[in-house]
Parts: structure tokens; sequence; C-alpha cells
């Protein structure tokens, strides 16, 4: 979150951190997602989700300390199909293949945080993706082989 | 500045511009810190913080979620540091300068590699309108992700699992 327009004087950098060896990447519970591929539909929904407020990416990223911690809500959802997508890239160190659409997106979320013992609620009017993107992937030890019967992760099947 | 360094404040002129971050030795120390981080990892110590757990979400779910060993492997190539955590952008070149972009079809949106699933990738410009009374912050912008499926675990098992980056 910023002050001003365009990414000036970030106040807040809620992340997840990487100390379980994923960059900012955590594991949720499975009903939080539901996609629908052949539509070109999804959406992601967190309810108080526990998380460190770094207050700004220098901060994060160098170690810094957390200046809060807080229960994030949000809300994403994938619709409005733009244009199909399809990518296979095998000479990645992850090779991947992928095959669905990119689409429109929109996200709000809420915080409540305690900030040095004060307790306050920030909060982002729901906002539209300059980028959004569902798709089906299989990457590294799934990337398809040439004869594999099975490959539906970006083939025209 | 190395070339790892370079990557990364590249990124983030093509996002926010020339304005400084951080301390003098900002992007020194951030590569410092991920080298760290990288080889617990890489040698499989195990590093909690109670706060890095969704303990609210996960009760609710009445559901374990994976820990440990079966947690899924972070990708490789991308925005990439030697012995620490890569990721691909949405939209900007990874590493700068490259070709690789999410959108491009040329980067790989997962951030995590032996995955066969669903992914969905959403990236907000800073012009979401936010109400922030405490500290005044009156914009937000995020790269929010998840994936949903099959994926081999660090105990080489196969699990299923959905995850969300943040």
């Amino acid at each position: 979150m910023f002050k001003e327009a365009g990414g000036l004087q970030q106040v807040h950098d809620f992340n997840p951190g990487e100390e379980n060896g994923l960059f900012w990447t955590v594991p949720i519970p499975t009903n939080s997602v539901h996609a629908d591929l052949e539509e070109g539909t999804a959406a992601l929904t967190l309810s108080d989700f526990l998380i460190d407020d770094y207050g700004n990416l220098g901060n994060a990223l160098s170690g810094g300390k957390e200046i809060g911690t807080a229960k994030l809500s949000l809300h994403v959802t994938w619709s409005g199909v733009i244009e199909r997508f399809r990518a296979s890239q095998p000479g990645l160190p992850t090779p991947f293949k992928a095959k669905g659409f990119k689409t429109k997106a929109t996200m709000r979320w809420s915080a409540l945080e305690t900030i040095g013992g004060v307790t306050h609620t920030v909060s982002g009017d729901k906002n539209s993706a300059d980028f959004g993107l569902v798709a089906k992937e299989k990457n590294g030890v799934f990337f398809p082989r040439p004869d594999d019967e099975n490959d539906d992760g970006g083939n025209d099947n | 500045m190395g070339q790892i360094e370079e990557d990364f404040h590249s990124i983030w002129r093509g996002r926010f511009g020339d304005r400084a971050v951080g301390h003098d030795h900002f992007w020194e120390r951030a590569l410092s810190r991920r080298q760290f981080l990288g080889a617990a990892v890489a040698s499989g110590a195990a590093l909690s913080l109670p706060g890095m757990v969704p303990v609210v979400a996960q009760a609710a779910s009445g559901s374990s979620l994976p820990s440990g060993p079966s947690l899924p492997n972070p990708i490789e190539g991308g925005t990439h540091v030697p012995r620490l955590i890569p990721f691909y952008f949405p939209t900007a070149p990874n590493p700068a300068g490259s070709t690789q972009v999410v959108a491009a079809g040329t980067g790989d949106g997962s951030t995590i590699r032996d995955f066969s699933g669903s992914i969905g990738v959403s990236e907000f410009p800073p012009t979401g309108v936010a109400s922030d009374p405490f500290s005044g912050g009156k914009f937000w912008a995020a790269d929010i992700r998840f994936m949903k499926g099959l994926y081999v675990g660090r105990d080489k098992a196969r699990h299923h699992g959905t995850f969300a980056f943040i």
C-alpha cells in the first residue's frame, strides 16, 4: 500500500516470507480456490489469513523485521476471457506447458492489523488487474513427453 | 552491483522508477538474506516462524496443510539468484533483459515445480484505492496467484495441495 499514486511512499507490504523454502508462496485450504478451466474463470478467497507486514518491499527483501501482523482477507476473481493462452517451454530449467486463457481479474481485500499494540483496519477497494491468466499447467517431472497420450497441458486436443 | 542485484534493481526501476529503496546497501543485503535462506533449504534445515503459518485459515478448513517434507520445491529459472528461491514476474522479463515473461508464455506463472494442475495469475497496478487511517495509505498494488493440483514434494512423494502466492 502506498501514500501516493504510482507506487510511491509504500507504507504496507504484506507477504508470507520465504522461510518455508518457497518465494512468498504458502499452502492454503483447498476450498479457497475454485477454477473452471473450460470457461476460463476462477476465484481465490482467503479469510483471516495470518500474514506479516514488512512495511515496504525494501525492508521485506533486505531481511528487516515485520512492522506488524495482520489477518488478511481477500477475494480475487478471474473472468471475462480476453484470448486463448498456450505455452510450451521445454528448454527452461523447469520446463512447463500450459493451456488456458488470458482473462480480466478483479480483487478487493481488507486486513485487521496490529502495529505496536494498536489494532486497526486497512482495506483496498475493488480494482482491475492489468494482467490475468487462468490455465492448466504441467511443469518439471510432469512436463509431457512427446509420446504422452494424457498430455492436456497445452495440446490442441 | 552484481548481475543478481542488477536484475532486481532493473525490475524495480521498471515498476516504480528510480526512487531509492531502503538503505545504501539494500540490494546487497537482500542478496545476503536470500543466500542464507537458500542454503538452509538446500541443506534440508527446517526454519519455522509461527507468524508465517496460516493458523486461522487452517483451523477453518478442518484439514491439515502441507508442511515440512510434504511441501513442494520452488521452480528453477526466471529471476534467478543462484542457490536461492527463483520466480517469474508476470509482465517483466525474467531475468531483466531476457525474453522470459509469464504474459508472453515464455515464463512460468507457477512458483512451485513438479506440478500438474490449475494456476491463476493476476497483477494489479498501484492504482487501487485504499483506506488506511493508521498509516495514510491511499493506493494498493498486488501480484496474487494460486496453484492447485498434484505435485511432488521434497519427500519425493506425490501430494495434492493448493498454494497461494501473496
